[in-house]
């Protein structure tokens, strides 16, 4: 590449504005006029072969489908500039950053479609900026272009809160998105993701998030501790069933940061004990409880602690949590340590000592799965094998506030 | 505004009477002390602290308090909206703010045989959730009204005494 | 954000101390799950925050710190750093009404005050002074103590733009 015709072309290419038009114009004037001296200068040895992004027209990436297990959206919550929502894609395997979406004011997070093909996102925009007229829409995210699709409106309701998983989510069937919402009125948008219409707003009076609990059900948890099932299976008719009181409140409550597999909700509480929640064929059941600590750590003050607290691998049988030392009142304090158990004999299998403090972890889904790990204040990702524990990798400025963390 | 009343109103042995949970007909400041506090931090962050709620959002409890309070059927509603019978309130202190709300929150005139309602009234209704709140509220205030205008009717000939109390 | 640091460092160092009052909460939790006429104040969880070694808050009384008396139950950008103070909002924001409302203990007179935490709402986040603790927050199931919920969400003029929050005082406990 020292022939002074490259050099040239180079310094031409440079001085050329961001717009992809002109610089495909500059690209080719380049070519021709590299093309003219070459022949005008036969005499000469051939320079070596052009850099291959020269003489093409500048592309835009395309993701590779389908998505690779390994894959993670870090949604980031923006927090100093609340309208400029955003998720990150970063590939686990390489540290690869592969891609952005912008998500508008409040973010929570997005939602994955099991086929694969498309991104749910709830989102808020106001006319100007953060003024004006608030729209709530559902835009739909090509899963390959990261190119909004489509958009569905719903009502301008989202609720505005430290984002947490069931903030939305989608039924088992894939058929419905459950969009919770919060003014403070409390209430859950349906959305029909099959016809991509606004469905109904479902009233939950006094209760909160969407947790699903079966091909069209899913539930949400009351103040009082009393869980609300809700079935929209037959003719999209709403089936309501409100239990007793079920989950423990009051002074040491589950936090609203549970993880699931299958039927079984694991919630958890400020000290650290684990609730199950099966819920099936419309019955809520909490089965028998049991602690992250023993007695002698409970004395020591360990704790969970974080946003997203847990996490779980199904196929390992593992649940894994942010770990902190503190009293009652540090429920949401990051940890410097991830504690794994065994999800059947709920024993301590390990203990993962993470290189910073961590607000939020997620496991990916597959049988050789990753750990990730980021700090609310941002800005990096970590990578750690879930298995033997060790650290794999740091992706640096990954995100502002990264909030929950989304693998497919 | 009604806080510096009550506050006024207030002295330590008093409050330590009401913190003791001691209820005797002389404390009565004490007794409305605590509804008060209980009201301030369960109730008022969204309802505000006139009852006056934020339209469209939280309604105001103005003008329903004192006509739910007269009906059977809307004395269970108010025990059983959810910001009321999921708080984390005994029965007891829900009986007692919801008393204190009616005799300080209301534009109604409080009749002079209002029924306070009681630790046992709200222990019987507050564990059976409304399972559709706005149906329920809908269909109590269509029975109030319904009541009040045959009453009216029955009661046009007498001239009932509607003073304030 | 740098509270997640300091609150981490300080549950370190505070660790021994608070340990021994764990029993103390343990026990308030009991009565709090009980149904007891008197539910005790969130404020007697509060108490057992302890900043330093010797127990002592070296900010208590400095308005513009996380560790001010009144913030101990908050979470977002301080008005008092934004141009507004604990009680009013900063120039052009409006008040949310709506809101959340806890107890804190304030070490200047040991009495413990009623404290409203209404966000000031209508521009984007001051960014300044970020501070959450979370004495008596509660998590969003129970709305009404949660600090978590953006309280502009209630607030039909600005309708959940964010920009920070005070910490009022509605009276005094006890
Ligand atoms: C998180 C906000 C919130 C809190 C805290 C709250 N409420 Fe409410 N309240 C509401 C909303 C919203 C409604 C409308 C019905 C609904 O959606 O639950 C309501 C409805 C009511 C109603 C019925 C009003 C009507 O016209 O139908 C009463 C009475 C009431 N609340 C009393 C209380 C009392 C007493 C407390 C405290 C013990 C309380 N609320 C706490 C938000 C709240």
């Amino acid at each position: 590449m020292r022939a002074p015709t490259t050099a040239i072309l180079r310094c031409d290419l440079r001085g050329v504005g961001r717009s992809r038009g002109l610089r495909a114009l500059a690209v080719l004037a380049g070519w021709l006029g590299a093309a003219m001296l070459a022949s005008a200068t036969p005499a000469r040895t051939r320079p070596a072969a052009l850099p291959s992004d020269v003489g093409r027209h500048p592309t835009v990436a395309v993701l590779p489908t389908p998505a690779s297990k390994h894959w993670v959206w870090v949604n980031d919550f923006v927090f100093p500039h609340m309208a400029d929502g955003t998720a990150h894609l970063v590939d686990g395997d390489t540290g690869r950053y592969l891609g952005t979406l912008s998500t508008g004011y409040s973010y929570s997070h997005l939602v994955l479609s099991p086929d694969g093909r498309w991104i749910y996102s709830p989102e808020t925009y106001f006319s100007r900026g953060t003024r004006g007229k608030r729209t709530d829409v559902v835009t739909i995210y090509d899963a390959r272009t990261l190119d909004p699709a489509g958009e569905i409106r719903i009502p301008p309701k989202r609720a505005s809160d430290m984002p947490v998983m069931g903030d939305v989510a989608l039924t088992d069937d894939a058929r419905y998105l459950l969009i919770y919402d919060f003014n403070p009125a409390q209430s859950i948008t349906v959305v029909d993701m099959k016809t991509r219409r606004f469905l109904r707003e479902i009233p939950i009076p006094g209760c909160a998030f969407a947790y699903p609990s079966g091909p069209r059900s899913f539930f949400s948890v009351c103040g009082d501790g009393s869980v609300v099932l809700i079935d929209l299976a037959r003719d999209g008719k709403v089936v309501r069933h409100h239990t007793d009181q079920l989950l423990p409140m009051g002074a040491d409550p589950v936090t609203e940061k549970p993880v699931r597999v299958g039927d079984v909700w694991y919630f958890v509480t400020f000290d650290g004990r684990i609730v199950p929640l099966e819920v099936k064929d419309g019955r809520a059941v909490v089965e028998p409880s049991w602690s992250l600590t023993t007695a002698a750590e409970r004395a020591q003050g360990w704790r969970p602690g974080g946003l997203q607290q847990l996490a779980v691998s199904v196929p390992l049988h593992r649940l894994y949590a942010i770990m902190h030392q503190g009293d009652l009142t540090t429920h949401k304090d990051p940890g410097k340590t991830v504690w794994v158990y065994d999800l059947a004999t709920h024993r301590k299998v390990q203990e993962i000592a993470l290189k910073r403090l961590a607000s939020s972890i997620q496991v990916t889904t597959d049988a050789a799965p990753l750990l990730f790990t980021v700090f609310i204040d941002g800005p990096d990702l970590d990578v750690y094998d879930a298995v033997s524990g060790h650290w794999l990798r740091t992706v640096t400025d990954v995100a502002a506030t990264p909030t929950v963390l989304v693998t497919p | 505004m009604s806080a510096a009343r009550a506050w006024r109103a207030m002295s330590v042995p008093m409050i330590a009477l009401a913190v003791a949970g001691a209820v005797c007909g002389s404390a009565h400041a004490a007794a409305a002390y605590r509804p008060r506090i209980d009201y301030q931090l369960n109730c008022q962050g969204c309802h505000l602290a006139d009852g006056s709620g934020e339209a469209g959002r939280v309604p105001s409890v103005r003008r329903m308090l004192v006509p739910f309070a007269e009906d059977p059927a809307g004395r269970r509603y108010l025990i059983q909206v959810p910001g009321v019978s999921e708080s984390s309130l005994s029965d007891r202190a829900t009986a007692a703010v919801l008393n204190w709300m009616v005799h300080r929150l209301s534009d109604v005139p409080v009749p002079r045989n209002f029924v306070p309602f009681t630790t046992a009234e709200v222990a019987r209704w507050r564990r059976i959730p409304l399972t559709n709140v706005a149906a329920t509220r809908a269909r109590v205030q269509r029975q109030i009204d319904a009541h009040r205008s045959s009453r009216a009717r029955s009661t046009a000939s007498r001239s009932t005494d509607k003073s304030p109390m | 954000m740098k509270w997640f640091d300091e609150l981490a460092e300080r549950s370190a160092r505070g660790l021994a101390k608070r340990t021994s009052r764990r029993s103390v909460l343990g026990g308030l939790g009991t009565l709090l799950l009980g149904a007891v006429a008197i539910p005790l104040l969130p404020a007697a969880r509060g108490a057992a925050l302890k900043r330093t070694d010797d127990g002592k808050n070296p900010h208590w009384d400095d308005p513009t710190s996380c560790d001010y008396w009144r913030h101990c139950a908050i979470d977002g950008f301080l008005c008092s750093c934004c141009g507004g103070s604990q009680t009013t909002c900063p120039p052009g924001t409006n008040m949310s009404a709506v809101t959340w409302i806890g107890t804190c203990h304030n070490p200047g007179d040991g009495r413990d005050y009623v404290v409203s935490y209404n966000d000031c709402c209508g521009k984007s986040s001051c960014g300044r002074c970020f501070c959450n603790r979370n004495e008596g927050d509660t998590p969003m199931f129970e709305a009404g103590h949660s600090n978590d919920y953006n309280w502009c969400s209630g607030n039909s003029t600005a309708n959940i733009p964010y920009h920070c929050s005070t910490a009022r005082i509605l009276g005094a406990v006890r």
